[in-house]
Formats: C-alpha cells, sequence, structure tokens
C-alpha cells in the first residue's frame, strides 16, 4: 500500500464518517458546550497528541522494514 | 539535531501543555436569560464565569448600554454565577441593540456585547426621552488570566493548540522549498553543455530527499491543523466547515502537497522525479503563500488573521496569551524539524538498505 493509498483511504474513511457524526451532534453540543467549552481544547489537544503518535507510528513501522532487509544480507 | 535543541523543543513543550491548560480564564459573561428588551420594566437574568457576584454583592452594579446608558435599578445576586436584574428603561429607545454591563469589586466590569435586541416598536430615531446619566464604573481586573471573549469562552486556549501548526507548516514547507531550489541549483552548476555526472547527479539527490521528507512531516501539521480547526469551527461558528477563503484555502494547501506525494509515487527514475518534483514544489510554495497569506485579507471573512501578519496580530493577542502562544510556535517548530530530522534520515537508510545508491 503506497502512500496515494493510504491518503485515498483517509479521505474516505472522513467521508463515511461525515453522516455519523451528525447522529450524535445533539449529544455532543451538551456535552461541549457545557463548562464553558473546555472540553474543545481537551478534544483539540487529543487530536494533535493521536496525530504525532500516529506518525511516530508509520515512522517505526519504515525503521524495522529497514532492519529487516538489513538482517537479511 | 543538537541535543541542547532537543532538550529546549522537550521543555518548551511541556510548558505550553501545562500552562495553556492550566492559566484561569478572567471572569465574563456567557448570557442573559431574556433575548429582548422593552420600555417600562424589564427583569431578566445575567449569567457569570467564573464571577464573584455573591462574594461581592455590596459593590454590585448593572447597565445597560444602547446609545445611552441606563443603570439598572435592582441587581441581586443569586449565586457568584447568576444575576437577577430590574431595569426601568425610557418609552422610546433609539438604540436596537444593547450591550450588558456588570460591575463589582472583584471582577472589574465586565461586558456583553450586543446581548439584547430591542423590541421593535420601542426603536425612535430622535433622542431617548429620559437619559440616565451614569458614569459606568470602569475597573480593571488585574489578576493574570486569559481573556474571556464572547462565544469563545475557555476554547481561546487553543490558540496554542491550533495555531502553531500552521507555523510548523509554513517552516517545514519553507525548508523543503529550499532544499527543492538548491537541488536546481546543483543541477545548473555543472559544466555547460556537458550531462552532469552520474556521482554528482546521485550526491545532489540528497536535496531532494530532504524537501520530500519536510513536506511528507509538514503535511502532517496540515491535516492536525485542518482537524484542530475543524473541531473549533463547530464549537465557535456551529458548523465544521465554513465557505472562508481562509478554510479553502487551507484545504487547496493540502490538497497541493499530497498531489506533491502522488507526483512523487508516479516516477520511476530518481533524477527525472527529483527535477520534476523540484519545479513542482517552488510552484506549490508560491501557491500555498498566495492562498494562506495573500488571499484571505482580501476577501471578507470569519477567521481571525487578517490583519498584518497572520495570527501575531489578530486576536486580543494581550500578555497572559503572548506568554504561552510565542514558546507554543517555537516549540512546535522545533518538534517539526525534530521530526523532519528522523525522517530523512529514515529515507537515507532505506537507500541503502533497499540499495537505490549504486
Amino acid at each position: 500500500m503506497n502512500t496515494f493509498h493510504k491518503i485515498f483511504a483517509l479521505c474516505a474513511l472522513l467521508c463515511i464518517g461525515i453522516p455519523a457524526f451528525a447522529q450524535f451532534e445533539e449529544r455532543m453540543n451538551d456535552v461541549f458546550y457545557s463548562t464553558g467549552k473546555i472540553k474543545v481544547v481537551i478534544a483539540v489537544a487529543a487530536v494533535i497528541l493521536l496525530g504525532i503518535l500516529a506518525y511516530v507510528w508509520r515512522l517505526d513501522r519504515k525503521v524495522s522494514r529497514i532492519e529487516k532487509s538489513l538482517r537479511k544480507k | 539535531m543538537h541535543p541542547v535543541l532537543k532538550v529546549i523543543c522537550a521543555s518548551l513543550l511541556l510548558y505550553v501543555a501545562v500552562f495553556s491548560l492550566w492559566v484561569p480564564m478572567v471572569p465574563g459573561l456567557t448570557g442573559t436569560d431574556k433575548r429582548e428588551v422593552k420600555p417600562g420594566l424589564n427583569t431578566f437574568r445575567v449569567y457569570g464565569y467564573r464571577t464573584h457576584f455573591s462574594q461581592s454583592s455590596a459593590s454590585l452594579q448593572a447597565f445597560l448600554e444602547g446609545d445611552s446608558v441606563y443603570y439598572c435599578t435592582e441587581v441581586q445576586a443569586l449565586s457568584d454565577h447568576e444575576l437577577a436584574v430590574e431595569c426601568v428603561l425610557p418609552d422610546t429607545l433609539s438604540a436596537p441593540i444593547m450591550s450588558v454591563y456588570v460591575n463589582n469589586d472583584t471582577d472589574g466590569t465586565i461586558y456583553l456585547p450586543l446581548a439584547l435586541r430591542t423590541a421593535a416598536a420601542a426603536i425612535s430615531s430622535g433622542k431617548d426621552a429620559g437619559r440616565c446619566e451614569v458614569k459606568v464604573k470602569n475597573n480593571v481586573y488585574t489578576a493574570f488570566g486569559f481573556p474571556f471573549q464572547p462565544v469563545i469562552f475557555e476554547s481561546i486556549r487553543n490558540l496554542m493548540w491550533h495555531v502553531p501548526m500552521w507555523f510548523t507548516m509554513f517552516f517545514l514547507m519553507f525548508i523543503s522549498v529550499v532544499q527543492s531550489v538548491a537541488y536546481m541549483l546543483k543541477l545548473q552548476r555543472k559544466p555547460s553543455g556537458e550531462a552532469l555526472d552520474r556521482q554528482s547527479g546521485v550526491t545532489a539527490l540528497v536535496h531532494d530527499r530532504r524537501a520530500a521528507a519536510a513536506v511528507s512531516v509538514g503535511l502532517v501539521f496540515c491535516i492536525l491543523g485542518l482537524l484542530t480547526g475543524s473541531i473549533w469551527a463547530r464549537f465557535t461558528w456551529t458548523a465544521w466547515w465554513t465557505n472562508d477563503p481562509q478554510l479553502n484555502g487551507a484545504l487547496v494547501v493540502f490538497l497541493l502537497y499530497a498531489s506533491y506525494i502522488v507526483l512523487r509515487a508516479t516516477v520511476e527514475d530518481d533524477e527525472k522525479r527529483a527535477r520534476l518534483s523540484a519545479v513542482y514544489n517552488i510552484f506549490a510554495f508560491v501557491m500555498m503563500v498566495v492562498l494562506l497569506m495573500v488571499m484571505p485579507k482580501f476577501v471578507a471573512s470569519l477567521h481571525p488573521g487578517k490583519e498584518g501578519t497572520p495570527a501575531f496580530s489578530s486576536y486580543d493577542l494581550d500578555a497572559s496569551l503572548r506568554a504561552v502562544f510565542y514558546p507554543a510556535v517555537a516549540a512546535w517548530i522545533l518538534f517539526g524539524y525534530w521530526l523532519y530530522n528522523l525522517r530523512h534520515r529514515i529515507s537515507r537508510l532505506q537507500e541503502t538498505a533497499y540499495e537505490h545508491i549504486p
């Protein structure tokens, strides 16, 4: 699976997610608008942390693959 | 990357993570229970956030402000965060919309702009009849805290999370375009007429590798910026996405650089790929500057950051915000550089491991 496939899959997943989000909007409003919207900040910080972790995970896999091919030599 | 830079990056990130959440908000008003005022007696509730209405009820005052200021005759604190207000307004009101001021010794003067509509029948273009010339005390809240802004509330803290993503992306794309230009210059420096010899052609590929690494890390920050921006927009503008020049520009920038990655994947030959993607990269960078920094300034937009340098001069960047925001930008740029460093070292290793280098 090359990078293009991954990006395409990500876009497709995001599109699938949109109607599912819409159903939960009502409930989400109650949660996120309470206590002065501090939960919006938590959500944003969590997204950033998860995004960075996902990228580090990818780098890790690349390194493992390099190690594997070096071991074969 | 020098170890000292890594230590600085880590400690700045820690500082930002802690203080962006720890620093309290200054007191503010979140809303009223009614949306409209009329001539005569009005009773309504005012809601506060981190306020001390009961604690300093002795010094409580409330005002309505339209074209002139109306003193509220009865102000009663129901709790620290709720006020019951009675206000007698004259028969004719010239302002179509009024703001609410609440004043006490602890919280200072706090303000809810454009909170109450004037009932349509009461608006007259003439002067207000019973003017009430009470001077509004303007006490300043002195304790340290992030400014309280209507609608945004606590989510002003996102300034330290969402905005540095874009700064980091810009920084990485800048590194990338510099590497692409360096690659083109290396190619040009060959003796005229002669074909570039094999060895220097391969060494020039270092710049191509670095350019690609910077874009792939920059794209991560671009995606994070888009996602966090979308979440923030949902709870301030009530929509995940608005047709805003700044937002659409950011999306186009994402697509531009995503197609850079796609372009690289389609070319087999190393040097052809390097040359093609270097040209494309320079084009993409120019487009990014136009889309994110130039174009939004000429179109009306909800997104802040239209005056001067984006983000730096926007918001009410007071001292409390700046004390965390500037370190946040530095921390994320350093972190982005660190990831870029790892990424291009990995692609160098990939080339030796998979034997692309002859």
